[in-house]
């Protein structure tokens, strides 16, 4: 029972993948997100809302029999809240949990493009001034003459700072 | 050559089962020293070995199946009753069998078979050469089973008594010596009409499914082969034969490849000049005469004695019988419940389909054949569903035989006489029950015998036998299974449970309080209402978890108690704790679907107005009155958050925490199969909502714990 060593030829193909991301529309924001992270995209669909919830946390949904949970990521950054639209969607992702990662939902306004990014791309988040919680941002990305948030999945499941907790 | 080239899987359940069955097989020969010459005891060792020497072949480990072989021949001597199993013999076996063993823990470790060749052939060759005793030692064996009869061995079970008679009569005629009753041999199947048998079932056994019958036949005559040959080449392929043979049987199935070898290893087989029929093959036959009741058994009383006996059979016997089973991966299992879960979930969207099929103009011809194509589909998913949750089960006995011995010892320490009754052990519940029922089963036990039952001195003074009584029952429900801890004791101390709750501040003193309130606080942290802390209990904490582990299995535990008559504690556990299919009580509160855990639904009713009493002051609450009793009623949608119901179409009284709450709901919508889900990712979702079910249009409603909403409604009294 010998285990099995990546061959290099994967090693390479995982470092490129490491470089995409997914290009997430909020609003006017071009946020990315590691595409590692991201399971799928699929459309809205009907949320079942959870009582006795923060208020960044849609509700649930069903995705071929699992219950997923689904945030609102506009919300949970603090961007105003607009209406649901046709391109609205869902990014499944894995998020780190206390017990391991957890597939959550992730309500955007548009997916854009798949975007390679290299690590040398990415510079640290600087300070925006209050409109993004800034523990959910890893970096700001240069792509070409554009500027992206590099979204950090980690704090996802925190609670909120007192500022955007729910209105009850 | 020792490098596995099988599935990791098939090596590692081989490594279990071979574990297992070693061990099992050990304890099997402490009860052969105590019942020599019992067939069953014999057989029972030698099936598990030959089994592993197959086995071991088929994967390759040829050690194993070397020294196995030797094992199977000393103990097919002892079988056939050429070779006494004294305690040299059993040692000699003992040896091997630890061996056997550490052999199969190198293997899993990764590590080849053998550490040390030299002591492993040595071991090998002590196994030979306790089987090449045989024929010299018939003298030797006569004496040792004279010597058992006469002077009567030491644990020598008196009803193997005829077993060694007719050993010792056999014995004797081999050595030629006259017998007083000769068994008559019944006339034996002659070799050709054995190997005529052989191949017609060989071929008969890969075209058809065999019986269970025409197996062990089959499995018996070419065992027989291998006893006939005289030579080394003939017990060679004899060996071979018998291995191809048991893989068949044990993992590879019955199909052409192996069907044609088995066929041209028989028939090269019997070609070879030195393959004649011996001695052996009769004795075989003759032994199994002599199993059959005996006909000119000396001790003709013994008879008697000799069926009682075969009734409680040993543990360990018992234990290798059931063990003729498929050892499966327990997440295999519930990958199979999970996707069974997922057929429920079809079922009913048909039904969907089939309630919109009806509303198209001319479809309810063929609403109706949906609802029957529906119907069937959903009977059969709901009785594979229960095929596989019987796989799970397991009986209880195990787990209650414990109890005697957990009271005995507290009756002991305490000086108190103490009977335990149980009933209700041959019910067999899901695995992961009894894994979760050990502690509390445990603990409640020893409460009974240790809080519950009085000394016999004040048993007297209070006018009742000295002896108490615990009475542990489980039963079974179509919901749960209901296992309940009573005993004839003093009952709960309500009084000191209350002061002690005051101590802990609790509750304030002089504020009046239920008797089912007072029982609660047993379940609360830190209280023990035992007069003195002992080894055996009362140091506090126990009920506390006994409870949370109960609540966590979606289970929950009732008390009742009566001062100077005794106390009832009645678990009350949905029979598969990792059951992913509940029943769920569909209601619609605040614009969405909940479900309510059908076993909490106590009731279903209409409201009048003039019925509700509004509690005025500070507690604000609503209250009905229903059989006689103060109900807390509460609009579900408010107590959730939710949007104000547009009416309130029923209410419906669950059972949260031990008291009834009465739920206004805008409608109730029936009583459906759901498939449970986990909800992950929602904070503190876990209290509230015991996870999500998925709906047959495809959405989520979400499972409530009526537990939770004595909280919530307390917050929203607070609100307000």
């Amino acid at each position: 029972m010998s285990s099995i060593n990546p061959s290099p030829v994967r090693s390479t193909r995982q470092r490129s993948s490491a470089d995409k991301h997914l290009g997430l529309l909020l609003g006017r924001e071009l946020l990315v997100v590691p595409i590692l992270a991201v399971q799928e995209i699929v459309g809205l669909q009907e949320i079942t809302p959870v009582p006795r919830m923060p208020a960044h946390i849609r509700g649930v949904i069903n995705l071929r029999g699992k219950v997923l949970a689904v945030v609102d990521l506009r919300i949970r950054l603090g961007v105003e809240r607009v209406p649901d639209t046709k391109r609205t969607c869902i990014v499944v992702s894995n998020v780190p949990g206390p017990d391991g990662p957890v597939a959550m939902g992730l309500l955007v306004d548009q997916v854009t493009e798949v975007l390679e990014i290299p690590k040398n791309a990415i510079d640290p988040a600087p300070d925006l001034g209050g409109t993004i919680d800034r523990r959910h941002l890893s970096g700001i990305a240069r792509i070409g003459q554009k500027v992206a948030l590099v979204l950090d999945l980690a704090h996802l499941l925190s609670p909120p700072v007192a500022q955007d907790a729910p209105l009850a | 050559m020792n490098e596995p080239f099988m599935e990791p899987e098939l090596l590692a359940a081989f490594f279990d089962e071979s574990a297992e069955t070693l061990n099992q097989v050990a304890g099997l020969f402490v009860e052969l020293e105590q019942r020599p010459a019992d067939r069953e005891v014999i057989e029972a060792i030698f099936r598990p070995i030959h089994s592993l020497k197959g086995n071991s072949a088929f994967f390759n480990f040829m050690a194993i199946k070397r020294l196995a072989h030797e094992m199977e021949t000393v103990l097919d001597y002892v079988r056939k009753g050429k070779l006494v199993a004294d305690q040299a013999v059993i040692s000699t076996l003992l040896a091997g069998l630890d061996v056997l063993r550490a052999c199969i823990d190198r293997l899993r470790a990764g590590d080849p078979e053998v550490a040390d060749e030299k002591a492993f052939d040595a071991m090998v060759e002590r196994q030979r050469a306790a089987g090449s005793t045989v024929g010299g030692g018939i003298t030797q064996s006569l004496t040792v089973v004279e010597s058992w009869l006469t002077r009567g061995a030491a644990g020598l079970d008196q009803s193997v008594r005829p077993a060694l008679e007719q050993l010792l009569l056999r014995l004797r005629k081999d050595l030629g010596l006259s017998s007083t009753n000769a068994v008559i041999p019944p006339s034996a199947p002659t070799p050709e009409v054995g190997i005529a048998e052989l191949r017609q079932l060989i071929a008969q056994a890969f075209t058809e499914p065999p019986s269970s019958n025409a197996l062990t036949r089959m499995t018996e005559l070419i065992a027989s082969l291998g006893r006939t040959a005289t030579d080394e080449r003939g017990r060679t392929l004899a060996i071979e034969l018998n291995d191809s043979w048991a893989a068949c049987i044990a993992t590879a199935g019955f199909n052409d490849i192996l069907r044609d070898h088995l066929a041209s290893q028989l028939e090269i087989l019997i070609t070879l000049p030195g393959f004649v029929v011996t001695p052996l093959h009769t004795a075989t036959v003759e032994y199994h005469a002599a199993e059959a009741p005996p006909m000119n058994a000396p001790h003709d009383a013994s008879a008697n004695h000799d069926t009682t006996s075969k009734e409680p059979r040993s543990d360990a016997l018992h234990r290798n019988e059931a063990g003729k089973s498929v050892r499966v991966a327990e997440s295999r299992i519930d990958t199979f419940l999970h996707y069974v879960g997922e057929l429920l979930v079809v079922g009913d969207m048909y039904g969907h389909l089939q309630t919109r099929s009806r509303r198209i103009e001319g479809g309810q011809q063929l609403a109706r054949e949906f609802r029957r194509a529906n119907d069937t589909f959903a009977q059969l998913s709901s009785k594979l569903q229960q095929a596989i949750m019987a796989i799970r089960k397991v009986p209880i006995r195990p787990q209650l035989s414990k109890v005697p011995r957990i009271v005995r010892d507290v009756a002991v320490a305490k000086g108190k006489e103490i009977e335990v009754v149980i009933s209700g052990e041959e019910i067999e519940v899901d695995k992961s029950l009894v894994e979760l029922l050990d502690a509390p089963l445990t603990h409640l036990a020893r409460n009974a015998a240790d809080h519950g039952i009085e000394t016999p001195e004040r048993r007297e003074l209070a006018g009742k036998p000295r002896r108490g009584t615990v009475t542990i029952s489980v039963q079974e429900t179509a919901a749960s299974i209901v296992l309940a801890i009573s005993d004839d004791g003093g009952g709960l101390d309500l009084a000191r449970i209350r002061s002690k709750a005051e101590a802990l501040g609790l509750v304030a003193p002089g504020v009046e309080m239920g008797k089912a309130d007072i029982v609660n606080f047993i379940f609360a942290s830190g209280l023990s209402t035992a007069e003195q802390v002992s080894d055996v209990s009362g140091r506090g904490v126990g009920m506390d978890v006994v409870k949370r582990m109960i609540d966590q299995a979606g289970g929950r535990i009732d008390v009742e108690t009566e001062a100077g008559r005794g106390s009832r504690f009645q678990l009350l556990l949905p029979k598969g704790v990792t059951t992913q299919i509940m029943v769920g009580f569909l209601v619609r509160s605040g614009g969405q679907v909940l479900v309510l855990p059908l076993d909490r639904v106590r009731e279903t009713f209409r409201l009048r107005p003039d019925e509700v009493t509004s509690l005025p002051g500070e507690s604000s609450g609503r209250f009905i009155v229903r059989h006689g009793m103060p109900v807390p009623l509460i609009c579900l949608a408010n107590a959730l958050g939710l949007a104000k119901d547009t009416q309130v179409g029923a209410v419906v009284a669950v059972d949260a925490q031990h008291r009834r709450l009465a739920l206004e709901v805008e409608a109730v919508l029936g009583v459906r199969k759901v498939v449970l889900r986990s909800l992950k990712g929602l904070p503190g979702s876990e209290e509230l909502f015991s996870g999500g079910a998925l709906l047959g249009d495809g959405t989520v409603a979400l499972i409530l714990n009526p537990d939770a909403l004595i909280e919530a409604r307390q917050d929203v009294a607070h609100a307000h």
